[in-house]
């Protein structure tokens, strides 16, 4: 009898914990709705109590701590690649030109610049009195150095530089003097319109390689220490030339490569500032922090292999961007945060995004049975979507998709592969079927179409459009004016007519911000600006 | 003297194995590591360029030999992701794996010796029977869930201590070891719970054996009796299982260093598998390899000096 009830104890022990994972699994599954909606244009908060919200008085001083989600590429400004590591060597570096909050390109380490007329010529006249982090004043043999670096004009050139193609037309970089002030010359062996936004290269000292460890910057904040896999610490730099900035003294960036980890950390407080938050985790941060939303500076797509069966056939392409409905997708995997697009340009390119093409493609699942039907495939087919499996946010994508295509016979399966894996075999390879990406840039609109020319490498679904070619020549040598953007909205009505790809949403960044501080500003692309941010009185 | 030349051949004989099935595994799974590190805008020339300084367009054979050769002299390479030693990048991360496995092995130790004496001295007595059933319920907690478990209630409800805050062992070295011991009790329970449980049906075998029988007959205390006769009888299958437990312990580390955001080489290890840093994971795998394959050998010395009647050689 008593041996009966202990083993009768032991089963109850093993159920209450069998059931105890369960509870888990279903919590962490099921999408809690929640009120908070709001619309992402410029940082919105959303918080519930926002009393304190940004309008606090500025103090000087104090240090804050910011959580990153990826380990730096290299202390080298000029071998990132990664946009985790731009957006937080903007503090630190920065080029002739600089990106500010609205989308414009202003100047930085130079003062004012002119173009030539057969935009060929570019004179950049250099500010006065900008010292580096190591208090050298800037010259021009620093910015010739670090533009033909970027260049690979250099003697001996590092192989772990990355180039930049767009300097790919420099033929001479050389100094000279303007109005009595120094200044550089670039000369272009062809027009380039656009190259101002890749001006945002970072100046370094002349000489600089990488064994000389961090290199001096000119940016509001200085370099003080780096552990791998730990931290990355900025301390302000006195000497900057706009006076008053930044506000704060120091901002250490957190690294936690577990993202489920990273967000431990916030709950437990050791974080100030938190961007790339899941809708789902923006509503479970306690009252400390408010949330903060704007948007992320890229187009996420299904992208399908045009050279792979069915996707070359456009009816199938097409049946597709009819089953899909967006804003159902925006709705489950953020809360309702995001914008749909559907086109290859996303909406932070306020002058030259068409925003008419949102509605190009709503949902009919009659049509789009009718258009499979017309390609062959009148009982749909089986494809599989390959995603990234450290990008949370793209595989639940892919499970909404899943269902939404299984409405029309198309049985989808979701093959989850390592980072490495999808960018050797997707990316570079272009072995897949279909997979979910999202597509980031710069300020150039042409840097965001970069994916597609059908001579590009980086054109991994194999697009191939002559009337996408032309047009782009035609874009890109025009200079900035009503003929350019006619141009690259004529570009986008071909990319979402020719179903490039399925264009989804314009993600929503979503950022924990202390309640302590103020001043957190949005920007349409990869930038984390401390400058801007203060303790509130 | 034998035994210890035969051991140290061997060592040096696994560790060449495992170096070789790493070094395969990193052929056979896809990825680039110069074509990660110039990112998704690079053309073909520049990869091809870095592969050629990297050292990538020789054979598999040269390239293993040549890792092989310099890691026996000490020189373990560079790491392609940090552009640093490897020696480097790892020697701190090492002693904060080291502490972290040290406090979880002697957490280990402590309790389940108490837990397995308590629970043998009266088999089926109450305290048995808990005993049974919380080792029971705690083995089947994995290291990584009770580490979330620890950090939501002693982190963020409690906050005793700053989750993934972990002091630096050179500036602040009781507040390391402070925040160490929660790692190190989500890898120790479920080991205490197994551990306890082998030695006490351990204690229980030896207590029925007629050599008991004799020493109490002779009029020894039953303190004596366990301590000098059951207990060092109890622990010889014990040490061994301890044996596969402190590999355990390494293994557990390294997810429970994500759950905790503590930087050691477990951490290390997984970062580098992700971005294929070729060096770091020979290093890294090597590394565990030869300190399991050590802690074997200090096992075997143990057995040795607990029973003398097994002979080593």
């Amino acid at each position: 009898m008593k041996k009966k009830m202990f083993l009768l104890m032991l089963f109850v022990v093993f159920a209450a914990v069998l059931g105890g994972c369960q509870d888990g699994n279903a919590n962490e599954n099921g999408t809690e709705p929640s009120g908070a909606n709001a619309s992402s244009e410029n940082g919105t908060v959303i918080s519930s109590d926002d009393s304190a919200s940004t309008d606090g008085s500025p103090v000087y001083g104090g240090s804050i701590v910011v959580g990153i989600s990826q380990d730096l590429d290299s202390l080298d400004p000029h071998k990132v690649v990664t946009a985790g590591t731009r957006e937080v060597f903007y503090n630190v570096y920065e080029g002739l030109m600089k990106p500010d909050e609205d989308g414009n390109i202003v100047p930085a380490v130079a003062s004012d610049y002119s173009v030539s007329d057969d935009q060929m010529t570019y004179t950049f006249i250099l500010r006065e009195g900008v010292k580096f982090h190591n208090g050298e004043l800037v010259t021009t043999d620093d910015v010739i150095y670090s533009l033909k670096r970027c260049a690979g004009l250099l003697e001996t050139s590092d192989p772990e530089v990355s180039i930049e193609s767009a300097f790919s037309t420099f033929t001479d970089v050389s100094a000279t003097t303007v109005d009595g002030k120094s200044a550089v010359v670039i000369r272009l062996s062809e027009p380039n319109t656009e190259l101002l936004n890749y001006m945002t290269t970072a100046i370094v000292p002349d000489g600089y390689t990488t064994a000389d460890g961090a290199a001096p910057g000119t940016g509001p904040f200085k370099f003080e220490s780096y552990t791998p896999l730990q931290s990355y610490v900025i301390v302000k730099n006195d000497d900057y030339y706009i006076p008053g900035v930044p506000y704060l003294d120091e901002v250490t960036f957190k690294i936690s490569t577990d993202a489920d980890a990273a967000f431990l950390e916030v709950l437990s407080g050791g974080i100030d500032i938190f961007p790339y938050l899941t809708a789902d985790q923006a509503s479970q941060l306690s009252d400390d922090y408010n949330v903060e939303v704007g948007s992320m500076a890229l187009v996420q797509a299904l992208f399908l292999n045009w050279n792979a069966e069915p996707f070359n056939d456009i009816n199938v392409r097409k049946a597709i961007c009819y089953a899909v409905d967006r804003q159902a997708i925006i709705d489950m995997v953020a809360d309702g945060m995001g914008t749909v697009c559907e086109t290859g340009i996303f909406p932070s390119f306020k002058k030259y995004y068409d925003s008419s093409l949102e509605t190009y493609y709503t949902q009919d699942i009659e049509k789009a049975k009718e258009l499979l039907a017309q390609a062959g495939f009148p009982d749909g087919f089986s494809m599989t979507i390959t995603v990234p499996s450290n990008y949370k946010f793209h595989v639940d994508t892919a499970q909404v998709l899943v269902e939404q295509l299984a409405a029309i016979g198309i049985t989808a399966d979701i093959k989850l592969v390592e980072w490495a894996s999808w960018y050797t075999d997707v990316y570079k390879a272009r072995d897949y079927e279909a997979t979910i990406i999202g597509l980031d840039a710069n300020l150039a609109p042409s840097n965001i179409l970069r994916f597609y020319p059908s001579t590009s490498g980086s054109n991994f679904m194999n697009y191939t459009s002559t009337a996408f070619d032309d047009t782009f020549a035609l874009a890109v040598s025009t200079p900035e004016g009503d003929e350019k953007t006619a141009y690259y909205k004529q570009i986008q009505q071909i990319l979402t007519d020719e179903v490039s790809a399925v264009y989804l949403q314009a993600p929503a960044n979503i950022v924990a911000v202390s309640k302590k501080l103020g001043g957190y500003t949005f920007y349409p692309l990869y930038v984390q600006d401390m400058a801007s941010v203060y303790y509130m009185e | 003297m034998k035994f210890l030349i035969k051991r140290v051949i061997t060592l040096l004989f696994t560790m060449f194995l495992v170096s070789v099935f790493s070094f395969v595994a990193f052929q056979i799974i896809p990825g680039d590591s110069a074509a990660l590190k110039l990112g998704m805008d690079a053309d073909q020339a520049a990869i091809d360029a870095l592969r050629e300084a990297m050292g990538l367009n020789r054979s598999v054979f040269a390239r293993f030999f040549d890792w092989f050769l310099s890691a026996i002299k000490g020189d373990f390479g560079t790491s392609s992701q940090y552009s640093m030693s490897v020696a480097q990048l790892l020697s701190k991360r090492m002693e904060v794996t080291a502490w972290l496995a040290v406090l979880s092995i002697a957490m280990i130790l402590v309790f389940s010796l108490i837990l397995g004496l308590l629970a043998s001295k009266k088999e089926n007595g109450w305290i048995d029977r808990l005993i049974t059933i919380l080792s029971q319920t705690f083995m089947s907690i994995p290291p990584f869930f009770m580490g979330i478990i620890l950090v939501l209630i002693f982190g963020i409800t409690l906050r005793w201590f700053k989750t993934g805050s972990c002091p630096d062992p050179a500036e602040d070295f009781s507040g390391f070891l402070k925040f160490l011991i929660y790692p190190a009790i989500a890898i120790a329970i479920p080991k205490i719970a197994m551990t306890a449980k082998f030695l006490r049906s351990s204690l229980l075998r030896e207590q029925n054996l007629d050599y008991v029988r004799t020493a109490k007959s002779k009029g020894s205390s039953s303190e004596r009796i366990l301590i000098h006769h059951i207990l060092k009888n109890a622990l010889l299958p014990v040490i061994t299982f301890m044996g596969m437990v402190i590999g355990d312990v390494f293994a557990g580390s390294i997810i429970v260093e994500q759950v905790f955001n503590l930087p050691g080489i477990g951490k290390t290890l997984v970062v580098a598998i992700s971005n294929r840093d070729f060096a770091v994971v020979q290093t890294v795998v090597l590394y565990i390899a030869m300190l399991v394959i050590v802690i074997n050998f200090i096992v075997d010395v143990l057995y040795q000096w607990i029973d003398p009647r097994i002979k080593l050689d």
